[in-house]
């Protein structure tokens, strides 16, 4: 069987973040879909570069592409708007002249006037006035990872953003599409057909499942509530201690001792901005690729809300197993619908049914050096041992928490890939 | 106008020499003040009066049926530090709050009548500066008391005030912060009226323990294994229990309803509702008093073998500790007390028998057994008579949980030091100490090649019963750590990092030089203790893998602030370069928990 009548993921080794290119071989021609690219440290760019450089040649590859098809990238979607998924985009937007763009999806999440996203805006805003809050206050200093994890989070993130909304649209004279389950019924017919993947294989299908078009209801209902408890209680702080009743320095402390004191003090602001972060995660465009009777499920950052709205909403499509997984939110505990201490994990047994251990294959983009978080450690340990039972494409995962995977013949210096034959 | 001049300036020196007369007796007095009992210095004008939530307003609203303990006066020992916050030499309150940046105006002291101004409205911010002052101070001061520890205790961070911050931030929780130098109390909204836990005597004393044992054994805070980080709760929950039981409102409340038979009572459990309670206001009001309800526990050291969450560690100590409350109540009923003065007289005790053994306590990684040898060792100081058999109830009790070899193994007399030694030397110098330690390394089991350090040097002036002095006792602590490497693949991404393993001891002289008591943590490298050290190693290894295995901890880079210390799991992993360094986070709520409400 020639390359091209494989499908093909190619998962770059960006660090912590995802850049996925997908070949999808489609009768006389292949395919392009570029799912993500981003890291988690967005400074270092170095890995993003080396990515869409690599891309670049696919597309231009002489042997394998077309003449008339040459440079095209017929579909580029951004799942989310996390430093760590779109930070090379604003590159791409500035470096790569020979890629051209022929269609733009983004979460509808990303869309700035959804009208069924205001509550996530709003959240957003806050976590926005937080880290300005902060940024203009001298002696603030914050764990420089945690500083990462709220940059990411930022709208302040504004170049990557704006690349994707503005500057890749312009320049490929297309317009990006905001995309939610369902969301081809909501255009016009004229969108529709520009919306439209024009697969020559009719069987050839990629579906968005997730995110809902209704935001607010779907994911924010608990943030905006913790939110909305803050902001009563800051109002309530602000009536309780009348401006009569304040005063401006303590005297009872030096100055110096209170601008060390402040430095170190929890803001529960924080804390709403870390819940913005899940929120964002849910709003995750979720694709399922089916071809050649194959199915291939690329998650973005879900979690567990997501998830379970999928199982409800787009139940057929999750309730069958499938052959390849890109294993969600860099395999944090609440990405994958796995709970240790249970014997059934519904959604995990129909995607991936041990049964079908020995033809499934899946892939992970994480950081194994940091471990960020207690309720939520990335990677989680148990997950990946789980996985490991499920799909064929692994060598040993230990047990242990965090330890990478071995080197194979698979892993190549930059990338990872993994080929996926027709079913029949 | 000269004459006017005149008469104003010769008034003024009247009321000036009158102020310095009275500021002289004052100091006169307050020289000698820890000389007098407490009645002689209320007599004296040397103590005043607060008022103090003896039970968290909110918590009492909500149980109204069942009686509500409300307001009660206490006395405070005047110092003339005392000022405006309020402040005095130990604690500071900062009315600071995060969240909007509003600073509440500070209660004002009035030097002259010895009160606190505007401070009466239970609802006022004053009122709570106050309060949660007060508690802390009180709980200070006893533990400094001559009946317990006879000396004064430092904070477990650089500085001498603790800051304390009564309405610190929005959320349903307390905190202690070696780093951030305070204890935090936040507040909340709930149906749409404010609910402080800088008004729950129950959070405040949990709390102020933390910060106490971290002044008394800093390196507690390190953890070494699982009982270590189980003591620091114990002592949290057992501050909390005893500072209860020191107000006459839930004491009265205790006698009455279990007429003495506390253990058997209903009334402790009560006090305190289902913890895993889904509603998050019961999950608050319940989590206050729920270590008064899980001390009527049985719980046996075999049920915490493999145990990684230090508040279900602490639980067979608090069991143990209540129990033994218990025993003494009822012995005591037997010899004629009534249930209130039984249980006045057996909290007592058992408040100062419990706290004064923290002084004979190890440096690092106390095990309960150490703690146990701890409280037999100092009540044979204090009562060597022991005619209540108090200590036949302790033994008893501690070895119905499975806490074994409860006397020391060595006996004090068996210590045999190479060189001779001058206690007055070593009592006054670190350096002397150093020396005395040094030259008698092989009799200490400290190995030749350690350079340990004298972590602390102190002598206390302890009172037994009716202000019987005792002798004067010079504490003697030194600790040094070994590298233990994270060697294999079980470590995971920790294989080949090293982790310290704490050793030293704890030496308590009489002030004639005798040893009265030796706690020691020994290292892998040293004679007679190689195997306990090897035991010990061997012990922290399976330690980290539980940890690891559990999903325990959460890792904060070593030079970053404690910013998100909300999100932090009940242990931190530290990482400096090849060196880790596992922390506990002290507070009071689950905040994963509050998160998903």
């Amino acid at each position: 069987m020639t390359v091209e009548e494989q499908l093909l993921v190619r998962t770059y080794k960006v660090g912590c973040g995802d850049c996925i290119f997908v070949r999808i071989p489609d009768k006389d021609r292949l395919f392009h879909l570029l799912i993500d690219c981003g890291n988690f440290f967005g400074e270092k760019t170095a890995e993003l570069k080396q990515a869409l450089k690599n891309i670049e040649e696919l597309l231009n590859d002489e042997k394998l592409v077309p003449k008339k098809q040459r440079g095209h990238l017929n579909l580029l979607v951004a799942t989310h708007q996390h430093w760590d998924h779109i930070k090379g985009f604003e590159i791409l937007s500035k470096s790569f002249k020979k890629i051209k763009i022929d269609r733009i999806w983004l979460s509808v999440g990303m869309k700035k006037d959804h009208p069924q996203g205001k509550q996530l805006r709003a959240l957003q805003n806050r976590v926005e006035e937080t880290i300005q809050k902060f940024s203009r206050d001298p002696d603030f200093r914050l764990d420089p990872g945690l500083l990462s994890l709220l940059s990411m989070m930022s709208l302040s993130n504004k170049d990557a953003t704006e690349a994707l909304t503005d500057n890749i649209p312009s320049k490929n004279s297309i317009e990006p599409f905001y995309v939610y389950r369902g969301f081809e019924e909501d255009l016009s017919a004229a969108k529709e057909r520009e919306a439209k993947l024009d697969f020559k294989e009719t069987t050839t299908k990629l579906s968005v499942l997730a995110p809902e078009k209704e935001i607010d209801k779907s994911y924010v209902s608990f943030a905006s509530g913790f939110l909305g408890k803050l902001e009563d209680a800051e109002k309530s702080m602000r009536e309780l201690v009348p401006e009569d009743q304040r005063t401006c320095v303590p005297k009872n402390i030096s100055m110096r001792q209170f601008r060390e004191l402040k430095i170190s003090l929890r803001d529960a602001s924080l804390i709403a901005a870390l819940q913005s972060n899940h929120i964002v995660n849910n709003t995750s465009v979720v694709l399922l690729l089916e071809w050649r009777g194959r199915r291939l499920l690329f998650t973005g950052d879900a979690e567990e809300e997501s998830w379970n709205l999928m199982w409800k909403n787009a139940h057929s499509e999750i309730n069958e197993p499938v052959d390849f997984l890109k294993v969600s939110h860099h395999g944090s505990r609440n990405g994958t619908p796995f709970d240790p201490d249970q014997t059934d994990n519904d959604i995990l047994d129909s995607i991936l049914p041990v049964k079908n251990a020995n033809v499934a294959k899946a892939v992970v983009s994480t950081k194994v050096d940091v471990i960020h978080a207690e309720a939520n450690p990335v990677p989680f340990p148990k997950l990946l041992k789980e996985l490991a039972k499920r799909v064929c494409n692994t060598e040993e995962y230990p047990v242990e928490r965090g330890k990478q995977p071995q080197r194979t013949d698979k892993i190549e210096e930059n990338w990872i890939d993994i080929a996926i034959k027709p079913k029949n | 106008m000269f004459s006017s001049f005149s008469h104003k300036s010769f008034k003024e020196g009247l009321r000036m020499k009158k102020k310095s007369k009275k500021r002289f007796s004052e100091e006169k007095l307050y020289d000698v003040s820890l000389r007098l009992s407490k009645d002689d210095r209320d007599m004296l004008g040397l103590r005043f009066p607060v008022k103090i939530f003896v039970q968290d307003p909110f918590v009492a609203r909500q149980h109204e049926e069942e009686g509500v303990l409300g307001l009660e006066e206490i006395q405070l020992d005047w110092e003339p530090g005392v000022d405006d916050g309020p402040t005095n030499s130990r604690i500071a309150i900062v009315d600071y709050n995060i969240n909007t940046g509003i600073i509440a105006k500070p209660v004002q002291w009035n030097r002259q009548t010895k009160q606190f101004v505007g401070a009466d409205d239970p609802r006022s911010f004053q009122f709570h500066q106050v309060n949660v002052w007060a508690i802390i101070q009180n709980i200070l001061a006893f533990f400094e008391d001559p009946r317990v520890m006879g000396r004064p205790i430092p904070w477990g961070f650089d500085g001498n005030r603790l800051i304390v911050l009564p309405h610190a931030s929005i959320e349903k929780n307390a905190y202690y912060s070696r780093k951030s130098k305070c204890l935090q109390f936040c507040f909340f909204i709930h149906e749409g009226e404010p609910v402080y836990t800088c008004l729950s005597h129950d959070i405040i004393a949990h709390e102020t323990g933390h910060a106490i044992l971290d002044g008394i054994r800093p390196y507690y805070f390190e953890l070494s294994s699982i009982q270590t980080a189980g003591f620091h709760e114990f002592i949290a929950d057992l501050t909390a229990i005893l500072s209860a039981l020191s107000t006459t409102q839930v004491r009265h409340a205790i006698a009455d309803v279990s007429q003495g038979d506390i253990w058997n009572s209903q009334v402790i459990s009560d006090l305190g509702e289902e913890f895993a309670e889904k509603d998050s206001k019961k999950r608050y009001e319940s989590a206050q008093r729920y270590y008064l309800r899980t001390a009527q526990n049985e719980k046996k050291m075999k049920e915490i073998e493999n145990e990684v969450i230090p508040h279900n560690c602490s639980e067979v100590l608090t069991g143990a500790m209540f129990k033994i409350l218990a025993h003494m109540t009822t012995c005591l009923m037997k010899k004629g007390h009534t249930p209130k003065s039984a249980l006045w007289n057996a909290s007592t005790h058992l408040n100062r028998m419990a706290f004064r053994a923290l002084d004979y306590c190890p440096p690092v990684d106390i095990q309960f057994v150490d703690y146990v040898q701890a409280v037999i060792r100092a009540d044979e100081q204090t009562y060597p008579m022991d005619r209540h058999e108090y200590r036949k109830i302790v033994k008893e009790v501690f070895e119905s949980r499975g806490i074994e070899e409860i006397y020391p193994k060595k006996p004090p007399k068996s210590v045999e030091l190479t060189w001779k030694y001058d206690i007055s030397s070593i009592a006054n110098s670190r350096t002397a100490a150093y020396h005395f330690l040094n030259d008698n390394r092989e009799a200490l089991d400290i190995p030749l090649h350690q350079d340990f350090q004298i972590t602390d040097l102190y002598y206390t002036d302890k009172v037994a019963g009716a202000n019987e002095s005792l002798p004067r006792e010079i504490i003697l602590e030194y600790v040094w750590k070994e590298d233990v490497l994270l060697k294999g693949k079980v470590f995971g991404q920790l294989e080949n990092k090293k982790i310290a393993l704490l050793c030293g001891g704890t030496l308590v002289f009489d002030e004639r030089g005798n040893i009265l008591h030796w706690s020691k943590k020994g290292g892998t490298q040293t004679g007679e203790a190689e195997s306990e050290g090897k035991q010990r190693k061997t012990e922290l290894l399976a330690f980290v893998k539980r940890l690891l295995e559990a999903d325990l901890i959460g890792w904060i880079d070593a030079e970053a602030c404690n910013t998100l210390t909300a999100l932090q799991p009940p242990i931190t992993g530290y990482q400096d370069g090849n060196v880790l360094k596992f922390e506990i986070t002290p507070q009071f709520l689950n905040p994963s928990k509050e998160l998903g409400e």
